[in-house]
């Protein structure tokens, strides 16, 4: 699962509202801010947890903005391919704004 | 002043041909890489949203690097799709050090942005970089999504083919009114601006939407990847194209697009 993205290169940037939206396995990154060893605060507020388990994946250090790119395990939980730090300083609403118009009237430049 | 009657340049173009191939080519468009790779392609000429496009600014996540001895060759992936992008040894007058300085920050996993040109080869469209370098503030992606939605948006509007069939969507709650289509159907193609012409002007559309609009320092102080200089031309250009007019006082300017 998520392997195809390695071929592809093709995730949904989603903010944490729209996990519900998506299916199992879907190949989705989220941003937001580090609330936890493995809980990420995102772009619109709302708490996703990462199974890190069996990932070689590590979470920068709390207050970091990160993005995490994995699968989705259900609505509440990703499975990291790759979590990359986005640093200290990151406007985040700015981000979300971003994310809303990928995936509604701009859908057609990011998504297949 | 010097000339050779002896002739031997005669199948030079002239300059007029020159300077509309210089027009035609010049302005540098953002695109997503699904954008890029599903560029019409006819004859030599690459088209995304019916434009023509030519070079190109992509940002995105190195997911592997195949170095040779004349070029490495990046495989990138923005999300949207996977590009492969080719910088050649002697691509731009860096010295050798510096690039190799450069190069070192950018292995897998790392966030770049990638100036260069689109080609396409026996169907497949690629991208041979001018230049590439790390993103080092983050927001530098979000802003070039942005942008690159902003460029799209004005170039498919401003083509009369385009039905406005983008209604206006009550949920989205999105704070980038500039962004809005439909707006300013009348004359507004942005195509000869330059890539910080167009920064600066979204940044006075977006965030300069009251009376006064914005204090050039607050547009050098938000724009920080771009030399204080530079807005300063450019505010000066888009003033001068009026894309940009000044209000209480000659530090403060408006987009002629924002209500």
């Amino acid at each position: 699962m998520g392997s195809e993205f390695f071929e592809t290169g093709a995730a949904a940037r989603l903010n944490g509202k729209m996990l519900t939206t998506v299916d199992k396995g879907a190949t989705v990154s989220v941003v937001g801010q580090v609330a936890g060893p493995d809980l990420v605060r995102t772009s619109d507020d709302v708490e996703v947890r990462l199974a890190l388990s069996g990932s070689s994946e590590a979470m920068p250090q709390p207050g970091y903005y990160v993005e995490v790119l994995g699968t989705v395990q259900n609505s509440s939980c990703i499975k990291p391919l790759r979590v990359t730090s986005f640093g200290e300083q990151f406007d985040l609403k700015n981000y979300d704004g971003l994310v809303e118009l990928a995936n509604d009237k701009y859908r057609r430049l990011f998504m297949a | 002043m010097m000339q050779d009657s002896g002739g031997g340049f005669v199948s030079q173009p002239s300059q007029e041909q020159q300077q509309q191939e210089k027009r035609r080519n010049s302005a540098l468009v953002p695109l997503t890489i699904k954008m890029a790779l599903n560029a019409q392609v006819s004859d030599d000429i690459l088209l995304v949203d019916d434009r023509e496009v030519s070079q190109v600014r992509i940002c995105g996540n190195i997911m592997r690097v195949d170095q040779t001895e004349t070029k490495y060759v990046y495989f990138i992936e923005d999300q949207t799709g996977l590009m492969e992008v080719t910088h050649w040894n002697n691509a731009g007058d860096e010295d050798l050090n510096t690039l190799r300085d450069r190069r070192e920050k950018m292995a897998q996993r790392t966030y770049v942005a990638v100036v260069g040109q689109l080609k396409s080869y026996e169907a497949r469209v690629t991208l041979s970089a001018y230049d590439i370098r790390p993103i080092e503030d983050m927001n530098e992606l979000t802003h070039h999504f942005l942008e690159t939605i902003y460029v799209s948006a004005k170039t498919t509007s401003s083509s009369p083919s385009s039905s406005s069939s983008y209604a206006p969507n009550a949920q989205t709650g999105v704070p980038m009114d500039g962004a809005r289509e439909g707006d300013n159907n009348n004359n507004n193609n942005n195509g000869s601006l330059t890539s910080i012409q167009l920064q600066v002007l979204e940044h006075y559309s977006l965030h300069g939407t009251g009376d006064e609009g914005l204090h050039i320092e607050s547009v050098i102080y938000a724009l920080n990847t771009i030399s204080p200089a530079d807005v300063k031309a450019a505010v000066d250009a888009l003033t001068n194209e009026g894309h940009l007019y000044s209000t209480v006082d000659d530090d403060h300017h408006k987009s002629t697009d924002s209500e």
